[in-house]
C-alpha cells in the first residue's frame, strides 16, 4: 500500500521536471524531424525521378492478360455472323 | 460426509471475499458496457470476462490464477508480463494504418507530439503523490491513450502496477467519447470549431513505402528505447504498403491482432484480482490516469490554437484532441464534435493525421521513459 506523501521535494528528488522537459523536447524533436522528412519527401522523389527515370511506380503483383479463348471467339464470331446478311441468305 | 464438508469449504462460495464479489460486479459491468453501450467491445468484453474469471477464489494448492506459477492463466499472462503482446498488437496496427493523411499534411504531426504533454505532467503529479520515479513513468503513460504502450512500459518499469494501469488505460480509451468532447468545447470558440480544412493532396505509393523505413530510422535513432514498438508498427505498415506481402499484412491486421487482443484482454482482466486491484494505489492510478488523459486532450487542442497564430491555412483546433492516439476513436470524436457545429464539416480524415502521429509520439515517449527510468 502506497503511503501518500504530498511533497514538492518528491518531484525534485525524482528529477521529474528535468525528465519531463527533456522528454517533451525529444518527442518534439523526433516528430518534427519526421514531419520535415515528410515535407521534403515529394521533392526528394522528384529529384530522383529526374535523375533516374523509372518506368512506373512500384505496384502490386501483376495479373497476366487473359489468353483469348477459342470457344469464346467462336461464339462471338457466330453472333456477329448471325446478325449479318450472311445468316439471312443462308436461311 | 467429511469429504462433502471438505469439498464445500473449497467452493468459490465459501472462499468468496467482498473484494472478489465487487470485482466480479465490475467485470459484469464492463461486459454490459461492451454489449449494451458498444464501448470498445473488442477490449472491454475480454477484460470484463477476464476479471470475472480472475476473481473466482482459487483452491489452495491448485495453481489457477494468473499469479500462480504453473497455472494455465499464468502462461497466457506471460505475454503481458514480459511485454510480448504489445509489439504484436503494434504490428497489426501498422498493417491496418494508412499514413496518407499524415503524409499529405506533415505539420499536423506536431499535434501528436503536443498531446504527449499529458504523459510528462502526470509523471510530475505521480511523483508529487509519493510514487517512485519508475511507477510515475508507468502511470504517466496512461496519458498516451495507448493500451499496448501502457502495458509494455508498465511491464518494464512497474510490473506490480500492471493490472491497474492496463485497466485504467483501456477504460479511458473506451471512455474517449465521454471524456474528450467537454474539454474540446471548453477550449475552443464556435468560430474555431467551424473552420473547414483544405482537402489533402494525393500521396504516391513510393512515399508510402519510403515513409515507414525512414520514420523508423529517425525515431529509433533518437529514442532507441522505442525500437520494439515503433519497429513493429512500421514493419506492419511496410508489409501493407509494399504490396508484395499482402498475405502477411492480412494475417497481421486480421487473424494475428485478433488472437493477441483476445489473449491480452482476457489475461489483463484476469490479473485484476481484488487482492491486488482494490487498493488505494489503484484509485490514485485511476485518478491520475483521468487527469493525464484530460491534459493530453487539452495539450493537443491548445497547441493547434497556437499553430493557428503562425500559419496561413488555419487548422480546426478540434483535431488537436486526436493527438492522444486512441486510434481511431479520438478521430471519430473530433468528427462528431465538428459535425455538431456544422454537419458539412468533415474532419475525420484530417484528424487521422495527429491520431497516428500520437501513436508514434506515445511510443517514443515510452521509449524515453524506459531508457531514463529503468533501474
Amino acid at each position: 500500500m502506497i503511503k501518500i506523501n504530498l511533497n514538492i521535494q518528491n518531484i525534485l528528488d525524482g528529477q521529474g521536471i528535468e525528465i519531463s522537459i527533456a522528454g517533451m523536447l525529444i518527442v518534439f524533436a523526433a516528430l518534427s524531424l519526421i514531419s520535415l522528412f515528410i515535407y521534403c519527401l515529394p521533392m526528394i522523389l522528384r529529384i530522383f525521378t529526374r535523375m533516374l527515370p523509372s518506368e512506373e511506380e512500384p505496384h502490386g503483383p501483376t495479373v497476366a492478360p487473359l489468353a483469348p479463348d477459342d470457344v469464346v471467339l467462336a461464339a462471338i464470331g457466330f453472333t456477329l455472323h448471325s446478325q449479318t446478311d450472311g445468316f439471312i441468305s443462308a436461311e | 460426509m467429511e469429504i462433502l464438508t471438505e469439498f464445500l469449504h473449497t467452493t468459490g462460495f465459501a472462499m468468496m471475499t467482498w473484494g472478489n464479489a465487487t470485482m466480479i460486479i465490475v467485470g459484469i459491468f464492463f461486459v454490459c458496457l461492451a454489449i449494451i453501450k458498444d464501448y470498445e467491445p473488442l477490449l472491454l468484453l475480454p477484460i470484463g470476462f477476464g476479471a470475472i474469471v480472475g476473481n473466482i477464489p482459487a483452491i489452495q494448492g491448485m495453481p489457477l490464477n494468473v499469479y500462480q506459477e504453473g497455472s494455465v492463466l499464468s502462461y497466457m499472462y506471460f505475454g503481458v508480463s514480459k511485454g510480448i503482446f504489445p509489439p504484436l498488437i503494434f504490428l497489426g496496427i501498422g498493417a491496418m494504418t494508412d499514413f496518407s493523411t499524415m503524409l499529405s499534411n506533415p505539420k499536423l504531426v506536431l499535434l501528436g507530439a503536443a498531446a504527449q504533454i499529458g504523459i510528462f505532467l502526470t509523471l510530475i503529479g505521480s511523483l508529487y503523490l509519493g510514487f517512485d520515479p519508475s511507477e510515475s513513468g508507468a502511470i504517466g503513460i496512461i496519458g498516451g491513450a495507448d493500451g499496448p504502450t501502457a502495458i509494455f512500459l508498465s511491464s518494464k518499469l512497474a510490473p506490480h502496477l500492471l493490472g491497474s494501469i492496463a485497466i485504467a488505460a483501456y477504460s479511458y480509451m473506451a471512455l474517449v467519447p465521454v471524456i474528450q468532447p467537454p474539454i474540446m468545447r471548453l477550449l475552443t470558440t464556435k468560430k474555431e470549431r467551424l473552420i473547414h480544412m483544405k482537402e489533402s493532396r494525393h500521396v504516391s505509393q513510393r512515399e508510402k513505402i519510403i515513409f515507414p523505413v525512414a520514420a523508423f530510422l529517425i525515431a529509433a535513432l533518437i529514442a532507441p528505447g522505442s525500437i520494439v514498438l515503433i519497429g513493429m508498427l512500421f514493419f506492419g505498415n511496410l508489409l501493407k504498403e509494399s504490396c508484395v506481402t499482402e498475405r502477411l499484412a492480412n494475417t497481421a491486421r486480421n487473424a494475428m491482432i485478433d488472437i493477441v487482443t483476445i489473449l491480452l484482454g482476457f489475461s489483463v482482466g484476469a490479473s485484476a484480482q481484488a487482492q491486488t486491484f482494490l487498493t488505494s494505489q489503484s484509485l490514485l492510478i485511476f485518478g491520475l490516469g483521468a487527469l493525464s488523459f484530460c491534459i493530453a486532450t487539452a495539450g493537443g487542442v491548445l497547441f493547434a490554437k497556437l499553430m493557428n497564430l503562425f500559419i496561413k491555412e488555419k487548422i480546426n483546433p478540434l483535431i488537436g484532441a486526436a493527438g492522444v492516439s486512441a486510434v481511431p476513436d479520438s478521430a471519430r470524436v473530433v468528427q462528431m464534435v465538428g459535425q455538431k457545429e456544422d454537419p458539412h464539416n468533415f474532419l475525420l480524415m484530417h484528424a487521422m493525421a495527429p491520431n497516428v502521429a500520437g501513436v508514434i509520439g506515445s511510443a517514443i515517449a515510452a521509449g524515453i521513459l524506459w531508457s531514463v527510468l529503468v533501474k
